[in-house]
């Protein structure tokens, strides 16, 4: 719309086929830019993938853009020197753990704020941005000690259960704006019809707010994959570290194996990035619901 | 009674108090105040003793002895200066990003929901992963980035950029601004879809040029979007933990080492939670103050017709 008005003015001043082949020439020019773009921003990605299966021309002066060889022989080797199997699978646990308990929780919280108004859903809605106004690090010095106190500390359900704290809020917040968009009056007639609250909610909202549930689930088991933090402080014995802990690993004081490392870093990612990149959509929708309005 | 149909059953003064909100919201509540807040409570009874990791018993209430010491103890002032410059920095860069490519989204493209996917993949890396890429692109030896620097002119020889003070800094928010810009783009190209485009036209009947539609239309356009964005863009990166703490650490010689920083360092590196404390008791402080700006913003839109 805008580039036809833009044209349809300057074709007023200058020769109409002349004007056209200059909009079409500027239209070209912007997207080759945006491709250029594109193509920066994702170049980090492009050489984790070209770093990981280039082992022999790793280190080379200058380095190759596109490599010389391929070989497979980093991905073997973090799953035969390495412990990344048994990284692997805490982060699977410990992700799952979370996504599955966060979203049990999070479900009855954020149905109860959508639904009812009241003193009660309204302090825990400002409990719920406060604690994202909370600097981690402070919260994560004592939690290491009540951890250790209880038994908590170096064990996976130990830190699902942080990183399912850690997520909880957000999850809510997400799921009470799924609720938000499924009319009550499904409840109401179901009540009529001599269902119970609890039975309206589980029998009649739940299953239409399945999508949501998808999106939140995702997003929990995204977030307890990725986490570094709690795992880097509330975990201790290498057995049971997780891989964005165990990536660290790899660099050591005078030598990084960077093959090795990319290779790790391309199993850890892309399982997340690509479960990221296809809720994306609901997420930001969900997230900026507040910055972004009208 | 007559019943509100856009209104959930909620208690009158005949019907006895209605539990059920209540059992729904426990769950959370327990777990959100025993993992969150419990903790925030004790880091800041904490902040009055000079209790140490490792005899974590033995610790003696000393008033606010961890707070006059703050106040003398230069690693602090570096950190808060550090922490400023940083948010600043990140803030700026993020922002930069997030807004000139929504601006080229914003426009007809051939495959714009793909394109617009590749420049949201940094947001789905994990930031352990962001960070060991940059990382080894930086290398000091074979770091591609480097490699490009040196091409185009702009370094006479590869930099050791992690270990050097000056150029840590730097580094460190380009992997954040790398990361992060995708999430201001997003909410920039909502703002922008706002803008009506009759706005533009009547501009560009006054003659306006791109440039100045720009100054004229589409920032003022996204004002109440900016502050707000700009805001959660600070607030993220005084609270950013994992990124710094994954590829520097604080270092090199502190160059570094933000508020959130160091108050981990101070726990698990001097074995000192008392001060550690002091020290994260300050940040919240700090992101208090960010974040009532923030409520009060918020606020006065809703507010707003």
């Amino acid at each position: 719309m805008r580039s036809f008005v833009n044209s349809a003015r300057t074709m007023g001043a200058v020769s109409a086929a002349g004007s056209a082949r200059l909009a079409f020439l500027r239209s070209a020019a912007a997207f080759a830019f945006t491709l250029l773009c594109a193509g920066l921003v994702i170049f980090p990605y492009y050489w984790m993938f070209v770093s990981s299966l280039g082992s022999s021309s790793l280190f080379e002066w200058p380095p190759r853009i596109i490599p010389s060889s391929i070989s497979f022989k980093a991905y073997e080797k973090i799953f035969t020197e390495r412990a990344v199997l048994t990284w692997l699978t805490n982060t699977a646990v410990v992700a799952s753990a979370t996504s599955i308990f966060c979203t049990i929780v999070a479900i009855n919280a954020g149905y109860a704020l959508s639904r009812f108004r009241g003193k009660m859903t309204g302090a825990f809605g400002i409990f719920i941005l406060f604690s994202q106004m909370l600097p981690a690090t402070l919260i994560v010095v004592p939690l290491y000690v009540i951890f250790r106190q209880l038994g908590l500390y170096n064990t996976l359900i130990g830190l699902a259960i942080a990183d399912a704290a850690f997520i909880l809020p957000l999850a809510t917040w997400l799921m009470k704006g799924f609720f938000d968009r499924i009319p009550i009056d499904l409840e109401e007639q179901a009540q009529i019809d001599g269902c119970s609250r609890m039975g309206a909610f589980y029998r009649v909202t739940l299953p239409l707010a399945i999508p949501g549930l998808v999106v939140v689930t995702a997003f929990s088991f995204i977030t307890g994959w990725d986490e570094f933090f709690l795992a880097r402080t509330l975990i201790a014995t290498q057995s049971n570290w997780v891989l964005s802990v165990g990536l660290t690993s790899f660099e050591s004081q005078y030598s990084v194996a960077w093959d090795e490392m990319m290779a790790a870093s391309v199993v850890f990612a892309l399982p997340a990035a690509a479960f990221f990149l296809v809720i994306q959509r609901y997420l930001v929708s969900g997230l900026t619901s507040g910055a972004v309005k009208g | 009674m007559k019943r509100d149909p856009s209104m959930a059953p909620r208690p009158s003064r005949a019907t006895p108090f209605d539990w059920m909100p209540v059992w729904l919201i426990a769950p959370a509540g327990i777990i959100m105040a025993g993992l969150l807040f419990y903790p925030i409570v004790r880091g800041i009874t904490l902040s009055f003793f000079n209790t140490r990791l490792l005899r974590y018993s033995e610790g003696q209430f000393i008033g606010l002895a961890n707070y006059v010491a703050l106040g003398s103890d230069p690693a602090f002032w570096n950190s808060v200066s550090v922490t400023f410059t940083y948010g600043l920095a990140t803030m700026l860069c993020t922002y930069g990003l997030g807004l000139g490519f929504a601006l080229l989204l914003n426009r007809e493209i051939p495959g714009r929901g793909f394109i617009r996917t590749l420049f949201i993949m940094p947001w789905a890396i994990p930031e352990v992963v962001a960070v060991m890429i940059f990382v080894w692109m930086l290398d000091a030896q074979y770091g591609v980035i480097n490699y490009a620097l040196v091409e185009a002119g702009i370094i006479s020889a590869p930099a050791a950029w992690l270990t050097s003070a000056g150029l840590a800094m730097p580094a460190l928010v380009l992997v954040t601004s790398w990361q992060q810009f995708p999430f201001a783009m997003l909410i920039l190209l909502a703002g922008l879809q706002t803008i009506p485009d009759e706005q533009y036209e009547a501009a560009m009947m006054d003659g306006a040029g791109v440039f100045r539609r720009f100054i004229h239309v589409t920032l003022p356009g996204l004002r109440a979007v900016n502050v707000i964005l700009i805001l959660i863009l600070i607030l993220n990166s005084f609270r950013r933990v994992t990124m710094i703490y994954a590829m520097t650490g604080g270092g090199p010689a502190r160059a570094t080492e933000t508020l959130s920083i160091l108050t981990y360092n101070v726990a698990f590196q001097y074995q000192r939670i008392g001060y550690a404390a002091a020290v994260g008791a300050v940040l919240l402080v700090i992101l208090l103050c960010f974040s009532l700006a923030y409520f009060f913003l918020i606020a006065r839109r809703s507010e707003a017709p």
